[in-house]
């Protein structure tokens, strides 16, 4: 999960120049270190997504999982290689899965989907 | 509350690392700045979200006057002197590190333990991170871990996708 949570910050600093944003994801990123989270980079992806904006959605409100959730995990799947197209689509299935809390199997299949 | 407990429980592990589990407030703001830089280099994570602040003579714990202070007032540690802190017999866990943090800890504690006050202070002056941050303000370790290429990968992928909304 470390290659995950360093493109996040790497998308927070890019657009911030600021850790502060950061620090609000440290407890969630803290436990999502230790957690088991898949093997290939596609299942890691999904469960990091799932983790934020399902799993470990504590208030029921997935608004407050900051959004650079899903492009710092863009941007990790984009250094793997996997390229991906569509992604309007991508975001409204996205969107769809959160809100129905989707198992990560489904947010896995969404990614596959719109793979290059 | 969870932060500074954090904060507690890394000064007492660090403390059992030194001979006579002794060390002096430099060298316990140093191992704080390092400790965090390690975990997040190579875990991803922190060991405490309390704020590494910039001091004058380098990074240090944000209140780490008044943190000390209840340490002693709880009997964990002892002052010898003004600047010197010491473990007592009477041992409490504020929080379980895991075993991640735990090394980064150790890391800390030899990267800074044969060092000298001025070495660190040279040594600490000179990082990205102190350089950048304004005196008593939090010390961004980041500075220190991205590129500027990295920051720029990113700003190009970002400028390159359509941005992602909670809809």
């Amino acid at each position: 999960m470390k290659e995950i949570s360093n493109a996040i910050r790497q998308c927070i600093k890019a657009e911030r120049n600021s850790e502060a944003y950061y620090f609000k994801l440290i407890p969630k990123l803290k436990d999502l270190a230790l957690e088991e989270g898949g093997k290939t980079p596609l299942e890691k992806a999904a469960f990091t997504l799932h983790y934020f904006y399902i799993d470990n959605d504590n208030n029921n409100d997935f608004y407050d999982a900051p959004l650079y959730i899903v492009e710092g995990t863009l941007l990790y799947l984009d250094k793997k290689g996997l390229k991906l197209k569509r992604l309007e689509d991508m975001y409204k299935k996205l969107n769809q899965a959160f809100k129905a809390k989707k198992s990560a199997k489904v947010i896995e299949e969404i990614l596959k989907e719109h793979i290059q | 509350m969870k932060s500074i407990n954090e904060v507690k429980q890394f000064i007492v592990e660090l403390l059992n690392l030194f001979p006579n589990k002794k060390t002096d407030i430099y060298h316990l703001g140093k191992a704080y700045y390092y400790a965090n830089y390690f975990a997040l280099k190579e875990h991803g994570t922190l060991v405490s979200t309390h704020c590494c602040v910039k001091l004058d003579y380098g990074p240090g714990i944000d209140d780490y006057k008044e943190i000390i202070d209840d340490l002693v007032e709880e009997g964990v540690v002892s002052r010898e002197k003004s600047y010197f802190i010491c473990l007592t017999n009477n041992t409490k866990q504020y929080v379980s590190f895991p075993e991640i943090i735990q090394e980064s800890i150790k890391k800390a504690y030899v990267k800074v333990k044969d060092k000298s006050f001025n070495q660190l202070k040279d040594e600490t002056h000179n990082l990205e991170s102190y350089k950048k941050a304004s005196s008593y303000t939090p010390i961004d370790y980041s500075d220190d871990i991205l590129s500027e290429e990295e920051i720029n990968e990113a700003r190009q992928f970002l400028n390159s996708i359509p941005r992602f909304e909670l809809k």
